[in-house]
């Protein structure tokens, strides 16, 4: 379970905070790997904790396959999926990836996603 | 640990920094397998060898790892990170990575405005943009900790 509160002087952007944490047992289920073709190693995705739309949370799934598929160290893999969301969503966006960490991190509204990808979690939000 | 500032072509907006930290890569005997998913804190390894629990207890090391902060800010972050490291369960020790990166979160909110965000753990990898002066990593014994603080857009 997630914790929330929303907060911020008034007219400021609003900000929700939002806390994650590996002790939490996977919640719902994210999209079933895509049809994999006789190269592609699908990762399975487990969905943890998110304010993100579908379209958005779907990409960054899909970036986190990737990232998975081209680095192997976490700093690389968050890295990648960081620069990613930039690009293509206007920065400010913050990465971590691992096997075991919790966090209380401050994000703009719409923009938080935590995951499982395999065995390693995924925090990804929008903040600044 | 090996520092790494961000390719040129990824500005941070407002003199943001951005900074990736190498992975800390601790192999876990729970839940290490292939495949688990979801694993929970391990039990920390001992640190010191068998003696009289009587003894008087050990002051946690502290080791910064990286730091774009001015020194007053690090030492209130390394009290505050010491003394909820100190109040939690010591037997059997169980580290609660969310009730650090929550306290620190928020006493710097509190003390220095937001925002700030606190990532805490024995393994994980980053790759995060930061304020200038708001930013530092360090360990408390095997604990690492990440603090950094963004700039919040009206």
């Amino acid at each position: 379970m997630s914790d929330e509160a929303r907060r911020g002087p008034a007219g400021a952007a609003q900000v929700v905070l939002r806390a994650s944490s590996e002790d939490r047992k996977p919640v719902g289920s994210g999209s079933p790997p895509p049809a994999a073709t006789a190269t592609a190693v699908a990762h399975k995705i487990q969905l943890k904790s998110a304010d993100m739309k579908e379209e958005m949370r779907q990409e960054a799934f899909e970036i986190a396959r990737i990232a998975f598929e081209k680095h192997s160290m976490e700093k690389d893999i968050a890295e990648y999926i960081k620069k990613e969301f930039d690009k293509n969503h206007g920065p400010t966006w913050h990465c971590i990836v691992g096997r075991n960490f919790g966090s209380y991190v401050t994000h703009e509204t719409n923009y938080f996603v935590y995951f499982y990808i395999d065995s390693k979690a995924v925090l990804l939000f929008k903040s600044g | 640990m090996r520092e790494q500032q961000g390719s040129g072509d990824v500005a941070g907006r407002r003199g943001g920094v951005i900074r990736s930290l190498l992975g800390v890569e601790r192999r876990l005997a729970e839940g290490d397998a292939e495949g688990a998913v979801g694993v929970s804190s391990g039990k920390q390894p001992a640190t010191e060898g068998g003696g009289g629990g009587g003894g008087e207890e050990r002051k946690a090391v502290v080791r910064v790892v990286a730091a774009d902060m001015p020194p007053a800010l690090q030492r209130r972050a390394f009290r505050c990170a010491r003394d909820e490291l100190a109040a939690m369960p010591h037997f059997p020790r169980r580290l609660e990575p969310k009730r650090l990166a929550l306290a620190l979160k928020k006493e710097f909110d509190a003390a220095y405005g937001p925002a700030w965000h606190c990532i805490v753990g024995t393994s994980f990898g980053s790759y995060v943009t930061h304020a200038r002066g708001g930013f530092l990593y360090f360990s408390v014994d095997k604990v690492y900790i990440l603090l950094f603080r963004t700039a919040v857009e009206p």
